[in-house]
């Protein structure tokens, strides 16, 4: 094994926690930890995890760092009978790229999906990879007969 | 409301400053401050903001820090037509703001709202819209007006 004693040659880092207004918000009722996407150009929006919220200024602080990795809802669905209801569903692996989907037909509190256009048959935005959540965590999970939505680490795209 | 009590995995990020020569640079007279966008792929090309030069050696620093907030000019051109602007639009939280480097951008600005050039070449995403405190007012400009507005953009970065 060889091992390179000068592989890194930058510095490291930092976080990038930003305030935005609730009425920016796709979703405009945030709720801590959970995913947010910024109104914006369809397919391009910048996505992230609400940390906190001040109620009486309706303003949500999100974490935008690339790279993060939370825990997030990911519904199995792949694609929509537009306008209608979702119509397939896969398994969810190990790189499997994750999108911030809006869909009303989406369950509670569950904002991500598989499927790179939403129910309307527009663009989503990708939030970012699913990758493990530790040594212990089990893939492919299940796509279901009519869908699933497990909770997965995903290392979200930020800003 | 639902709070997941275990939603954080990983630690935190990373800061990335690198030194790029002149020849490489879109505009290769670069100006502390300013976007700067290495040559390369339309629609592709590596951005950041510049930190510092060395006019000597012909290099500057740039942060390709993604998400880093830096307040920069932002034309609010929407397209061209026959290499003139033809339509302006109202910036707003979340836009996509592109590195543009048509002819027609005033003196000392990079940014605009325009996914194609004046030539009609892909422009790259610099980065996006987003307030730069608490009392930054919202919309800037008016659809269908020229203007130029220093606005906060969260980098794209590398």
């Amino acid at each position: 094994m060889t091992i390179n004693p000068n592989y890194e040659v930058s510095s490291e880092g930092c976080v990038r926690h930003w305030e935005i207004p609730y009425a920016s918000l796709t979703h405009n009722t945030p709720e801590a930890t959970h995913v947010a996407q910024v109104v914006g150009t369809v397919g391009l929006q910048m996505a992230g995890t609400v940390l906190t919220i001040d109620a009486g200024l309706s303003v949500a602080i999100v974490d935008f760092t690339p790279g993060m990795v939370y825990r997030h809802n990911v519904r199995t669905v792949l694609t929509y009978n537009p306008g209608v209801a979702e119509n397939g569903w896969t398994t969810v692996d190990i790189g499997d790229v994750v999108y911030y989907d809006g869909s009303a037909s989406m369950p509670v509190d569950t904002f991500l999906s598989l499927s790179p256009l939403n129910t309307g048959g527009t663009a989503n935005s990708v939030f970012g990879w699913v990758v493990p959540a530790d040594e212990n965590d089990t893939f492919p999970k299940a796509a279901g007969v009519s869908g699933n939505t497990w909770e997965c680490a995903v290392m979200q795209h930020g800003a | 409301m639902t709070i997941n009590p275990n939603y954080e995995c990983s630690s935190e990020g990373g800061v990335r400053h690198w030194e790029i020569p002149y020849a490489s640079l879109e505009d290769a007279t670069p100006v502390v401050t300013d976007p700067a966008e290495v040559l390369g792929t339309d629609g592709l090309q590596l951005t950041g903001t510049v930190m510092t030069i060395d006019a000597g050696l012909s290099i500057a620093v740039i942060d390709f820090t993604p998400s880093m907030v830096y307040r920069h000019d932002i034309r609010n051109v929407l397209t061209y037509n026959g290499a003139v602007e033809n339509t302006w639009g109202a910036i707003t939280i979340g836009l996509p703001v592109y590195y543009d480097n048509s002819a027609t951008m005033p003196a000392d600005v990079h940014l605009s709202l325009a996914a194609a050039n004046n030539l009609a070449q892909a422009n790259t995403i610099f980065g996006w819209v987003v307030p730069a405190d608490e009392n930054d007012v919202f919309p800037k400009g008016v659809g269908g007006f020229a203007g130029t507005y220093e606005q906060a953009v969260m980098q794209h970065g590398a």
